[in-house]
């Protein structure tokens, strides 16, 4: 899976190296002193992920914790995130992973004892100033929070620390079917796991290398069963001639995996890139169908439809959801602006 | 159009010299050869050497030359490629003193296999230690014959030998020894590539097939289209193609059918016009109906004789009016317009409600 292993030198005693080692034989580990030294220092294309990844094990340092940008999660609430892992092992054609690090090799950080700490004084902090209301914190900002746990592992540090900060929320952010390691967790109301969902037919052009949507609907529903508290994304949605029917459809799917009351939260935003994603996204996907959309630079220079386009395509989802008996406060606007009066 | 195939070395290039019949060509310095398929380059070594003499030579010579070939020797820095190991390479990147180039360039022939150039040589086993976080191999030139190819936007492919393995420390010592051997190994895989692209069946990605639709509407007697509307033409079938909205055979239906319905005394520029347009309310026919609904709800306006203007791209929310008033009548004729205009309209269309 990974054809070298860089380790931090003063990770090389670590239990997890000792593990990746183990189950690994046949990539190379290499030691350096810190992952910045080689991730990340030349432009490594992105589709070399497809023939050879590198993995890179390391401590993160800086700010662990910081807060989320606008429109992230339901309003109301503060909203930070937090960063245990860089890049991804999926392919999502309009991911913006695609320009941001400049490498796609995968990153990970052991230290998660630190990030618990800062998470922990900001929960400690924001209970104090506001008592009785909720402060988040969403994993998978830059990685995906499930895909690969079973190697991870650091879901049951996670679990334990959220279960001792009653007022504070963590999410997971997920288009991974790979619940093998959630499941053996004993579910908590305080962390919910969200699927980043499309219709079928986009799930299968533009999700490239993810697991199907009946996989992630059959995902849903066993973790609803098991009582786990389910978020669900329709981010990013792309317009199409069929987007009524298809999301009509899919909405349809997902009540039969999970009933609209017991979703926690729901949160729709159409397709956007900075340009350097966007350019990006031409290079790596040029035959991608939504490339051949009108799309603007936006209020935030991000590309967009134009807004009365993205404003349709909201009311259309967000109006399908409320008919099928989502709760409209459960609903929120990802990354748009709210001058839409 | 040619190949150059940019070597460092002479040495490396023996066997090109003995097996082709390549004359000296008279340039502003020697190294300069070339036959009727092939120019061959010979850069002596090292990033400055190579750039220079890559650059002046595309530059000179870039009506006569397609793509750019750098072949020659590499140290391994990977455990898996041994001595005399061929690789084409995938990714070049580049080190210049403590620090790597961030660039990259990526070759559209490879076989996973990266190479890092170094400005300087590579000398101890701690440096190869160290490059061998970034590439498979190391070499002193490609970084900057990919980057001159880069520059005039050419392509460029590389085929490496390798000279020593990473735990060695005889770096180049195989080279001076057995040079003939080596070259005749580079000059056996280069026309076994050259063989195998000669018989592969050409790929020409995004070029028009013939008889393709956009051959038939830019032939079609009954059409003229100007260098913009061309383009936009392209992209417009481009993206219904994408979208699998129309086939190439549909597109020549649709077209003809257009032509049927419109008017005979119609000029060519006109119904081409209405052919872009209609096109485009097929590849997007939200769009279309975002403009008919603004045009509908700035019609009190417009039919006061206003010119009317909206952002074009549809995503700044005004209207800009343009009025002459020349006399009362004309002030009176505007002041009613402004009354029958409902601005919420514009505002509904923006907010995404574009039902009645």
């Amino acid at each position: 899976m990974f054809e070298k292993i860089f380790i931090e030198e003063h990770l090389a005693a670590h239990p997890k190296v000792i593990e990746l080692k183990e189950r690994f034989p046949g990539s190379e580990f290499k030691y350096i002193t810190k992952v910045e030294d080689v991730f990340g220092r030349v432009k490594k294309p992105y589709l070399q992920k497809r023939t050879n990844l590198n993995l890179f094990i390391g401590e993160k340092k800086g700010q662990l914790v910081k807060p989320a940008p606008p429109a992230y999660g339901l309003s109301g609430e503060p909203h930070y995130y937090f960063v245990h892992a860089y890049n991804c092992i999926y392919e999502c054609n309009y991911c913006y992973l695609q320009g941001y690090f400049q490498s796609p090799d995968i990153v990970l950080f052991l230290n998660h004892d630190e990030i618990g700490a800062e998470i922990k004084k900001l929960a400690d902090d924001f209970a104090i100033t506001n008592p009785g209301e909720k402060i988040w914190f969403h994993a998978g900002e830059y990685s995906d929070s499930l895909a690969l746990t079973h190697l991870t592992g650091e879901l049951p540090y996670y679990f334990n620390l959220f279960k001792n900060l009653p007022n504070a929320y963590l999410e997971l952010r997920t288009k991974s079917v790979n619940i093998k390691e959630l499941v053996k967790l004993t579910p908590s109301e305080n962390i919910v796991v969200s699927f980043s969902l499309a219709p079928d037919h986009r799930t299968r052009m533009n999700d490239l290398k993810t697991p199907g949507l009946k996989a992630r609907l059959a995902a849903i529903r066993e973790l609803d069963e098991l009582g786990f508290p389910i978020g669900i994304h329709f981010d990013p949605i792309i317009y199409d001639d069929k987007i009524e029917e298809s999301y009509n459809d899919l909405i349809n799917q997902l009540a039969l995996a999970l009933p609209p009351e017991a979703i926690k939260y729901i949160s729709i935003g159409v397709v956007r890139f900075t340009k350097n994603v966007y350019h990006q996204v031409l290079k790596n996907y040029p035959d991608s169908d939504f490339l051949a959309d009108d799309f603007v630079k936006s209020f935030d220079n991000k590309i967009r439809y134009n807004k009365p386009t993205r404003m349709w395509v909201l009311g259309k989802v967000k109006n399908l959801l409320i008919e099928a008996g989502v709760d409209a406060a459960l609903i929120y606007e990802c990354m748009e602006d709210d001058d839409s009066q | 159009m040619v190949k150059i195939l940019i070597f460092a070395h002479r040495g490396e290039a023996q066997a090109f010299f003995t097996q082709w019949d390549l004359a000296p060509v008279s340039f502003y310095f020697s190294g300069l050869f070339k036959n009727r398929d092939y120019f061959v380059l010979i850069t002596g070594e090292g990033p400055k050497e190579a750039s220079e003499k890559t650059v002046a030579v595309l530059s000179s010579f870039k009506d006569e030359i397609s793509s750019v070939v750098n072949i020659g020797i590499a140290g391994s820095l990977s455990p898996k490629l041994k001595v005399g190991d061929l690789a084409w390479i995938r990714s070049s990147y580049a080190q210049n003193a403590e620090r790597c180039e961030f660039k990259s360039y990526t070759t559209k022939y490879h076989t996973s296999i990266d190479c890092i150039t170094a400005y300087s040589r590579v000398t101890t086993l701690e440096e190869k230690k160290t490059l061998s976080h970034f590439a498979d191999l190391v070499d002193r030139e490609l970084w900057s014959i990919a980057s001159a190819a880069h520059l005039f936007k050419m392509d460029f492919l590389s085929l490496k030998l390798v000279s020593d393995e990473s735990d060695s420390a005889d770096f180049c010592q195989l080279v001076k020894d057995e040079a003939p051997l080596l070259s005749k190994k580079l000059f056996d895989e280069f026309i076994r590539f050259e063989s195998s692209q000669k018989t592969a069946a050409p790929v020409v990605l995004h070029a028009p097939k013939s008889n393709s639709a956009e051959d038939f509407i830019l032939a079609h007697p009954k059409l003229y289209f100007t260098t913009s509307q061309t383009r936009k033409l392209t992209t417009l079938l481009r993206g219904l193609l994408m979208k699998k909205i129309f086939t190439e055979e549909e597109i020549k239906k649709f077209t003809d059918s257009i032509i049927l319905e419109s008017s005979p005394d119609i000029t060519s520029k006109e119904l081409s016009k209405i052919l872009l347009n209609t096109l485009s309310e097929k590849l997007n026919p939200l769009n279309t109906k975002i403009k008919e609904k603004i045009n509908e709800a700035i019609l009190p306006l417009t039919d006061s004789g206003a010119t009317v203007g909206f952002d074009p791209e549809l995503e700044q929310e005004y209207i800009q009016l343009n009025y002459q008033i020349r006399n009362t009548k004309d002030q009176k004729r505007l002041i009613l317009a402004l009354e029958q205009f409902n601005y919420q309209k514009i505002k509904n269309i923006f907010s995404g409600k574009l039902e009645d």
